[in-house]
């Protein structure tokens, strides 16, 4: 077995006070992956304590100045683009491309935030002639930032730019199965500048690091990004603790698409929508609604754009061993709720793939809303298919769901895109090209999907608060 | 807290009184009684029992070594009356500096330092609200940013407005009422993106 990989402590790297180590699994061939210390509580204190001395120091520095320090974290991560990707697919077996664009990803958001170090701004407000009032948008402290395993580097990177733009400190856990790039990205960003402290990487398992993370008593904020389950008992411990979240937890988003649709581009949105990263992504189009009147020619077209995806070259492996079953687990559900696949509900027929964590690309129809491969989210490059006949019902089917993260319309009615688009309870919402997603725009759930804000401007309100000081005048 | 004359930072503070003796002067002026009196000041506790509350506080700050400089007690006749009470020299640790009492009851802490007197303040589980009174611009910005709290007033206390927003920090909760910044409490964000 290599060196274990080590936790980043106030600048350094360092072991374990008392830890185990997991052995890692490569998901592409089922064989020995990144060994990585499992961290504990004790772990989690020197790091909180660190990123606590961090606090006023990082604050302090002039606001430019973190801003170039964060350009600088975005260009190395550019600089690194190949060595970063190799290290990611190792992790989770994606293709190479798609690793590199989320490291570029990575890069944005450091780039985008650097620029924005100055927006959390307060306001003076006219209140009375004898009180100055301003209001101060302060950084709160030492947030929290607990990753999933999906697009490890990119969803740290979403977390921490905005947190340390705002001039917040940082402890950060990635999933224990693809930690390497979160670790990098400390190690960087500290010969970057970033001072010792201000970026700490705990590594582990989430019942002892996550939760470790989540009752310090320091840390200030958790944002965490993973599934339902896990983001309510972060919720139950935050409730004792009165401590704010930002919860972004996955979702079952709707892909409407309207008989006037150009429905040849609409097909391979489709498929994109919910094979890109093998469906292990929040924010996948995972249930297909389409008008009855061309139902049968679209469900024929994404079938014909699905065969073209080659798993082991187009489509990775699912990225753990659990995520493997769960997904062959609703392989079975579907065939016992009387689904019927129109492709794939299967592992991979590919021979040479056997051993790493493969399942063909699957559309099924014959399905209701009501099922549970309908309702659950699979994360797993599979699709459902349900038929629409009016507006109405479509928006209906769409809303009809726990969850609310996304949205997709394709028609050529303007007005109706536009109606849709305002009628679905979800963050996010694409007319006629499936998530376009970038930095810029906010993102983050309705409903079980979560709630707060990540990305954009909005990002900065989720990592800062507001103190309003009155400053009486005497003499007036 | 109240600035300990002579100052040990150099600072000249002499023209300032170790107040307790002038805040117990003013808390036992307080004109008590029913709120239909129009000459009244304070009104009752909201029930005998939560009076009672109030006043086992005060118990327990005795016994913490702290002193009543004024008030303490309860007022004889009807009603749920509690005196205002100064309490001096409570301990850091006692539960009267750490608790809520959510009654007329100040606990007065001298200190030497401005470093000192943040430390202080910040040693509790709270951050609703926070004054600083001072004539040293630079040490009002200073305090005003340091101390954990949503609200900070500066030489005067409880100023409040619709368009002030307020809330807290640590166990005071999160979110902000009041204000613009309440209106996006009560919305969420949605992003439209429109393929041309």
């Amino acid at each position: 077995m290599s060196e274990p990989l080590l936790h980043w402590i106030d600048g350094e790297s360092v072991a374990s006070v008392d830890g185990t180590i997991r052995t890692g699994t490569d998901p592409s061939t089922g064989g020995p992956g990144t060994a990585v210390s499992l961290g504990t509580a004790a772990d989690v204190d020197r790091a909180v304590r660190a990123a606590h001395r961090a606090r006023t120091t990082w604050r302090h520095t002039g606001s430019l100045d973190r801003g170039r320090i964060l350009a600088a974290i975005s260009r190395r991560l550019l600089a690194e683009l190949d060595a970063l990707a190799a290290m990611e697919t190792a992790d989770t077996g994606k293709p190479l491309a798609l690793s590199a664009a989320e490291i570029r990803g990575a890069a944005e958001y450091f780039e985008f935030y650097a620029a924005l170090v100055n927006l959390p701004a307060g306001q003076v407000l006219d209140i009375q002639p004898n009180l100055h009032v301003y209001t101060l948008r302060e950084p709160l402290g030492v947030i929290g930032v607990i990753t999933p395993w999906n697009l490890p580097l990119n969803q740290v990177a979403r977390a921490c730019a905005p947190a340390l733009a705002a001039g917040n400190t940082v402890v950060a856990k990635p999933a224990e199965a693809t930690s390497r790039t979160t670790v990098e990205l400390a190690r960087m960003a500290a010969e970057e500048g970033l001072p010792p402290g201000v970026l700490n990487v705990v590594l582990g398992l989430g019942p002892e690091v996550g939760t470790a993370i989540v009752r310090h008593p320091l840390v200030r904020k958790v944002a965490f990004t993973g599934s339902v389950r896990v983001g309510q008992e972060i919720g139950r411990i935050a409730a004792d603790r009165i401590l704010p979240l930002t919860l972004e937890l996955g979702g079952k988003s709707a892909n409407i698409v309207f008989a006037d649709a150009d429905l040849d581009f609409a097909a391979t949105e489709a498929v994109r929508a919910y094979a890109t990263n093998a469906g292990q992504v929040c924010s996948s189009g995972t249930r297909l609604l389409v008008q009855r009147q061309v139902q049968d020619r679209f469900v024929e077209a994404v079938v014909t754009a699905t065969r073209r995806l080659r798993p082991g070259r187009d489509v990775g492996p699912l990225i753990t061993h659990d995520q493997w079953e769960t997904v062959q687990r609703y392989f079975k559900i579907a065939e016992e709720e009387g689904a019927r696949a129109e492709i794939g509900g299967t592992l991979a027929l590919d021979p040479a793939l056997t051993g790493g964590f493969y399942v063909e690309p699957t559309v099924y129809t014959a399905v209701t809303n009501d099922m549970r491969i309908a309702r659950e989210e699979i994360f797993g490059p599979v699709l459902v298919v349900i038929g629409f006949d009016t507006e109405e019902e479509a928006v209906e089917l769409a809303n009809d769901s726990d969850y609310g993260l996304v949205g997709g319309v394709f028609t050529a009615d303007m007005s109706r895109a536009i109606r849709v688009a305002e009628a679905i309870e979800a963050g996010q919402v694409y007319i006629n090209s499936w998530s376009t997603q970038s930095v810029q725009m906010p993102f983050g759930g309705y409903k079980h999907s979560g709630y707060g804000r990540e990305k954009g401007i909005e990002a900065l309100n989720h990592y800062s608060h507001v103190k309003s000081i009155s400053m009486r005048i005497s003499g007036r | 807290m109240i600035r300990q004359p002579p100052s040990s930072d150099g600072i000249d503070m002499s023209h300032v009184q170790f107040a307790p003796e002038g805040l117990a002067e003013y808390a036992a002026s307080i004109k008590l009684g029913r709120g239909t009196d129009p000459a009244t000041q304070m009104g009752p506790l909201i029930s005998a029992e939560h009076r009672d509350k109030v006043l086992g506080y005060v118990a327990i700050g005795l016994a913490d070594g702290a002193e009543v400089v004024t008030g303490g007690h309860a007022v004889a006749g009807e009603g749920y009356f509690a005196e205002p009470t100064v309490l001096v020299n409570a301990t850091p640790e006692s539960r009267v500096m750490h608790e809520e009492i959510f009654g007329p009851v100040v606990s007065a802490v001298a200190f030497d330092t401005e470093d000192e007197a943040l430390a202080l303040a910040n040693n509790t589980r709270f951050g609703l609200g926070a004054a600083v009174w001072t004539r040293d611009i630079s040490r009002a910005h200073r305090m005003a940013a340091a101390i954990e709290s949503g609200q900070v007033w500066v030489n005067c206390y409880q100023a409040a407005d619709s368009a002030l927003p307020f809330g807290g920090v640590k166990e005071s909760g999160w979110g902000r009422e009041t204000c613009r910044e309440i209106l996006e409490e009560y919305l969420e964000t949605k992003t439209v993106v429109v393929s041309l």
